[in-house]
């Protein structure tokens, strides 16, 4: 590309302000001057940080969604049920709509982030560009809110209550493995930062 | 303090990457952000109109969303369906305080909160208020980030009906009303992507 862009400046990306953004990189976050958004977070190893819990991640979801999640006893008789069932259910009984909504956010945008990160950190940790990485960084980007394991985990725990008047419910062993990946999710987006990695796939760029 | 704009110094800012590019004279139609070539836009094209269409959508879908059962419990064959709302009373009967709590937030605070939220800001956007800028771009943020949460219930449902199935002793089917009001969170989430929180500081350069 020919055209220049300025890193040094930037402007909120709700109120347009332009600033300048300090030349020291200390671990916390910039905010914005005049509205306070955050416009920039920094962590402390970021990528090293993020690849290994991208990594972790990925076990934790391949773990949660093989075994069972929860099993649930109503007078003797057992019913067992995985992640995926749920949306499974949903699809068969007709509600196709719930069903793609439910898979999408709790199995496809997860996997397909926890995937992209590791295709992207990996390479750049050793100085290496990978294919189509500037695509696959935006699509990780705009898709970011469509993940929704943290509130499937919420929704859980209410589910989980609401039966236990009327049945005994038994956690399965994903159930743990799951609830170590809303953790491990939930340091990653901290450690993750996007900023950084444009940074570096721009000095992979220029030859 | 002495304020410019990206826009008012003539560059764009890209949505996704955040690089500042300048804007081209001769710009006929897209624009793509020279780092990750996204098509970026000083403001969002259409933001206003495009946001209304998704709100008056998602009002309108509240409304069955509301009236008819999101859930039925059918015991012994006989079923029981229950709207949100009679959800989260049937939970203050049982003495569920906790769980009536997280349900009301998250199926009727939150998405009326986010609808009622996006109608103010998008009149106040057209009308061109100046009146406190920063508390108004901070209820955008509070609405973009919480409205997720509303999707809760969809979740609860899903997961009650893969759990209980017990044939004809009990099982739990998804209703109609669950159907609106998982278009209703999905319509709201676009709404606030769609919304442009810029315009709301362009009212004080004019």
């Amino acid at each position: 590309m020919t055209n220049s862009y300025n890193t040094t400046l930037i402007a909120c990306h709700d109120c347009d302000l332009l600033q300048r953004l300090p030349a020291i990189r200390s671990p916390g976050k910039v905010n914005c001057a005049r509205c306070g958004a955050t416009l920039q977070r920094y962590s402390r190893n970021s990528l090293d940080r993020s690849l290994a819990l991208a990594v972790s991640g990925l076990l934790l979801f391949f773990v949660s969604n093989l075994l069972p999640f929860l099993a649930l006893n109503a007078q003797g008789r057992v019913q067992d049920s995985s992640l995926l069932s749920s949306s499974m259910i949903l699809w068969q009984e007709g509600n196709i709509f719930l069903g793609l909504l439910v898979f999408a956010t709790t199995f496809l945008f997860p996997l397909f982030s926890l995937l992209a990160i590791l295709y992207l950190l990996a390479p750049l940790k050793f100085g290496k560009r990978p294919r189509f990485s500037i695509h696959v960084f935006r699509y990780l980007q705009s898709t970011e809110p469509w993940g929704m394991l943290e509130i499937f985990m919420l929704a859980t725990l209410v589910a989980v209550v609401k039966l236990g008047d009327i049945a005994t419910v038994i956690p399965g062993p994903a159930m743990y493995a799951f609830s170590l990946l809303i953790v491990v999710l939930a340091a990653l987006s901290i450690s993750l930062d996007p900023q950084l990695i444009w940074h570096r796939l721009d000095r992979q760029c220029k030859r | 303090m002495q304020t410019l704009t990206a826009a008012e110094a003539g560059l764009i800012s890209c949505h996704v990457c955040h690089a500042l590019a300048c804007r081209p004279t001769n710009s006929h139609g897209r624009i793509e952000c020279p780092r990750c070539g996204a098509h970026i836009h000083s403001r969002i094209p259409g933001s206003i109109r495009d946001t209304w269409c998704y709100l008056i959508a998602a009002i309108v879908l509240y409304i069955p969303a509301n009236v008819y059962p999101i859930m039925s419990v059918v015991w012994l064959g006989k079923g029981e369906p229950a709207t949100i709302l009679e959800g989260v009373v049937q939970l203050i009967e049982e003495g569920m305080w906790p769980l009536a709590l997280i349900v009301f937030v998250a199926s009727i605070f939150i998405p009326l909160l986010k609808m009622v939220v996006l109608a103010f800001l998008l009149i106040s956007v057209q009308r061109k208020s100046t009146w406190r800028l920063v508390d108004r771009t901070r209820l955008y943020r509070l609405t973009e980030f919480v409205g997720r949460w509303s999707m809760v219930d969809i979740f609860v449902i899903a997961i009650l009906a893969a759990l209980v199935q017990f044939g004809s002793l009990a099982s739990i089917e998804p209703g109609i009303g669950s159907l609106s009001f998982a278009a209703v969170v999905v319509l709201t989430m676009f709404a606030a992507h769609r919304f442009d929180p810029r315009l709301i500081w362009d009212a004080c350069n004019d």
